[in-house]
């Protein structure tokens, strides 16, 4: 079925032609097509989703589409690494903050659960290794804790510091 | 049709890719709208070549001339921030929480907290309430210092798997800590000294699976009626070297709860008898792992009775109880589920040869110089306990 084909309309109007084998990998295409028996000639709109960021979100499934499926989520045993982006995805990965968040909620919206793991990792990275105040720095977050709170929160946490 | 694809491609490599996505938008339409009425062919992104080399050079260009969305951190909801929260550290978690009142709040989500290893740390009674409140279920605290504070109360907590392994906190304050725990399955106290206001609160958790007490001093005869007569559930427990009297010994094995699948209850020296063994025989059916090691007084008559009434034995380690002989030991093959015997300290070259000789392959001898019964951290895993995984 290679080459077959499917239109896929962004909130900005463009309708992109997009191979269904790759459009599938989104949970949320995939259902639209095969549980609402969705025309294949019909245009389906993705109304959270700009054109420049479908493109991205296009790439990274084109580059990804013959990857071994994901494990299935495992809560009990979970064990989240990373480190392992791999230098494809890292290139990928080098865009502007606001870039980034808006992938994160197309992959979230669109249900491709591989780049939603590949971008939380990478907004995991700018946190990791920093204190509150350079994570507050990096994200622009403004502090709101009375002094009280903050010391507080400092003493019931400050055990696991230093590790 | 060639010509027209490797347009559209450069088009969106060279300036829709690079702009902001939300400035630019009519601009986009704009471009598309002009190349669908000259060609009337759609953009055929999919056929952009997956090849690492373009991507490289498109996306070194790309940051170059910064493309600005204008989303911030702070519009991300709260499932992406707790997803992005999944994947931190606890020293990361904790930096993070720390930054404002909102994702101090997604931060408390229990499941980032269930599991936690505070081994090694010093902290007090206050900080273990605060992070039992966030709904820690399995918690390592080996070798731990807990101390006292202005706190005296812990509250209710979901823990089910608690290690405190060496730790060092006040009898009141362990007795407070346990307190706390209705839901316990796996209990770990080694090394430490109880009383029997300890043991009550133990109890309390009937559901208890799995109980460690090695080398815990105080073991009364009382602590060990409570112990038989309350943890009904109890499959895995682990009293070796708690200097129990003999009569405190044969209560344990004439009233242990019959689902007892594994019994350390080594290194009680002269204070259990092949009696003893007679009684538990009897009643632990299920019996699957005993070790009775450092019993002086232990024969082969305690060898013949596991031999007729453990007919699910699998793994008997008797290290350094003198008085069994070989020909003895050599009978243990007759049991159909046996597969490990440890006699370390007690045969010699000659009679290890021939009992390895008997066995053939089925029956491994001298695996374990150490107990594994119900402790929760035992050869290379150091990150878990009881099999159960304590850091993120």
């Amino acid at each position: 079925m290679a080459g077959h084909k499917i239109k896929l309309q962004s909130n900005d109007g463009d309708i992109f032609d997009v191979e269904v084998e790759i459009a599938k990998l989104s949970i949320t295409i995939k259902t639209m097509l095969e549980d609402l028996s969705m025309n294949e000639e019909e245009i389906i709109p993705l109304p959270n989703i700009n054109s420049a960021i479908f493109k991205k979100v296009i790439q990274w499934t084109t580059h990804h589409k013959d990857d071994p499926p994901l494990p299935p989520e495992d809560d009990e045993n979970r064990e989240k690494n990373t480190n392992d982006i791999s230098s494809w995805d890292q290139e990928f990965l080098k865009v502007d903050q606001g870039t980034l968040f808006e992938l994160i909620l197309a992959a979230n919206y669109l249900d491709i659960k591989g780049l939603l793991d590949v971008t939380c990792t990478s907004v995991a990275n700018m946190i990791k290794g920093k204190t509150s105040e350079e994570i507050r720095q990096t994200f622009n977050i403004k502090n709101d804790f009375t002094p009280q709170e903050e010391e507080q929160i400092k003493k019931e946490n400050e055990w696991c510091e230093n590790k | 049709m060639a010509t027209t694809k490797r347009k559209y491609t450069i088009i969106a490599q060279s300036e829709l890719d690079h702009e902001n996505p939300i400035n630019n938008e009519k601009k986009n339409q704009d471009h598309l709208k002009k190349s669908k009425e000259k060609n009337k062919s759609k953009i055929t992104l999919s056929r952009w070549p997956g090849d690492v080399s373009n991507t490289f050079q498109r996306y070194i260009n790309k940051n170059k001339l910064k493309t600005d969305s204008n989303l911030s951190f702070y519009q991300l909801p709260d499932e992406i921030i707790l997803t992005i929260l999944t994947y931190l550290n606890k020293a990361s978690l904790v930096a993070f929480i720390q930054t404002c009142r909102r994702y101090r709040a997604i931060g408390y989500y229990p499941p980032l907290w269930r599991r936690i290893d505070m081994s090694y740390k010093r902290i007090d009674s206050e900080q273990v309430n605060s992070l039992l409140q966030r709904g820690t279920i399995t918690l390592k605290m080996y070798q731990t210092t807990i101390e006292d504070s202005n706190l005296t109360y812990i509250e209710p907590s979901a823990l089910c798997h608690l290690d405190l392994t060496s730790a060092i906190l006040s009898p009141e304050l362990l007795i407070n800590l346990l307190n706390s725990c209705r839901s316990l399955r796996k209990l770990s106290l080694e090394s430490m000294p109880l009383n029997y206001k300890i043991i009550e609160k133990i109890v309390l958790n009937e559901q208890l699976d799995t109980l460690n007490l090695a080398m815990c001093t105080g073991l009364t005869l009382e602590c060990c009626q409570l112990i038989t007569n309350k943890l009904s559930l109890l499959r895995c427990l682990n009293i070796a070297w708690t200097e129990l009297t003999s009569e405190s010994i044969q209560h344990i094995c004439e009233t242990i709860p019959r689902c007892i699948e594994q019994l350390n209850i080594s290194g009680q020296r002269y204070n259990l008898t092949d009696d003893s063994i007679q009684l538990l025989v009897r009643r632990a059916l299920r019996l699957r792992v005993l070790d009775i090691s450092d019993s002086a007084l232990i024969t082969d008559q305690s060898i013949i009775s596991l031999r007729q009434h453990s007919r699910l034995l699998a793994h008997l380690s008797a290290s350094r109880c003198y008085l069994i002989t070989l020909s003895a030991l050599i009978t243990l093959k007759l049991l159909p589920a046996f597969t490990t015997l440890d006699m370390f300290g007690t045969l010699t070259q000659m009679p290890l040869q021939q009992l390895h000789n008997e066995f053939g392959t089925r029956i491994h001898l001298n695996m374990f110089p150490f107990s594994n019964i119900a402790r929760p951290t035992t050869g290379i895993q150091r990150t878990s306990i009881w099999g159960l995984r304590t850091r993120l």
